[in-house]
């Protein structure tokens, strides 16, 4: 399954001046008692865990557990604490669909900051994956643990 | 390997994007394709409602975060 990194423009860090900023996202769903929603997510390896804004599992009444273990660390040290949830999530593309079982985080990110992250546990795992820079593309291939959801 | 949008565009016409630095902070919904944005604005539910308004049943969600990106959290923020 192939995914096309999304084009963002940013300013850059150093001079300034408009660029082109690729990510490697892919558009992730999710399924709860009130039906399933489409998410952009970014696929990110330095993150631990999969997770959503909160707002997405109160909107399709999800019910979460708050996590007993500490909070999660982001990268410049800020802690967000936690929900949980056995959600199913589904990838899609024109050749193929995947729908698992997995453990999701929930959590109240930052004013400014990504909300769906899909990282090792409950996604990564579950998968070869190969960041192509030179074509901005993340191909991904299942392996034989994805504990895909029957028909 | 830095590039201008343009060059961007140009070299990979196929791409997801440019997501819009002007909706930065708030929620976008997108068609189905992810070519055309169907609402936006900074109240997750309020957008996907819109969207289904404008036509988009199964909208695609995301937060725009256009900063430049560093772990979950934007570079500069305030």
């Amino acid at each position: 399954m192939k995914f096309p990194y999304t084009l963002y423009v940013t300013a850059a860090c150093d001079t300034g001046e408009p660029i082109a900023t690729f990510r490697p996202e892919l558009t992730l769903r999710i399924y709860g008692p009130g039906g399933h929603w489409d998410s952009v997510a970014l696929v990110d390896t330095g993150s631990d865990n999969t997770i959503f804004s909160s707002e997405i599992a109160s909107e399709l009444g999800i019910e979460t557990t708050a996590g007993q273990g500490p909070s999660s660390r982001a990268f410049g040290g800020q802690y967000i604490p936690v929900s949980y949830a056995e959600v199913q999530l589904e990838l899609c593309t024109e050749e193929s669909l995947l729908r698992w079982n997995a453990r999701v985080y929930f959590a109240d990110f930052g004013s400014n900051s990504i909300r769906a992250v899909a990282g090792h546990d409950g996604f990564l795992e579950y998968f070869t994956a190969t960041f192509n820079g030179e074509i901005c593309e993340l191909e991904l291939e299942p392996n034989e643990h994805l504990p895909l959801v029957a028909d | 390997m830095r590039m201008t949008v343009e060059e961007a565009k140009r070299r990979f016409p196929n791409h997801p994007g440019p997501v819009p630095s002007e909706y930065d902070g708030q929620w976008i919904a997108w068609n189905r394709t992810r070519t055309q944005i169907l609402a936006h604005g900074y109240e997750l539910k309020a957008v996907r409602a819109a969207a289904a308004k404008a036509g988009g049943d199964e909208p695609i969600m995301q937060f725009v975060c256009s900063r430049p990106f560093i772990g979950p959290h934007a570079a500069g923020q305030g």
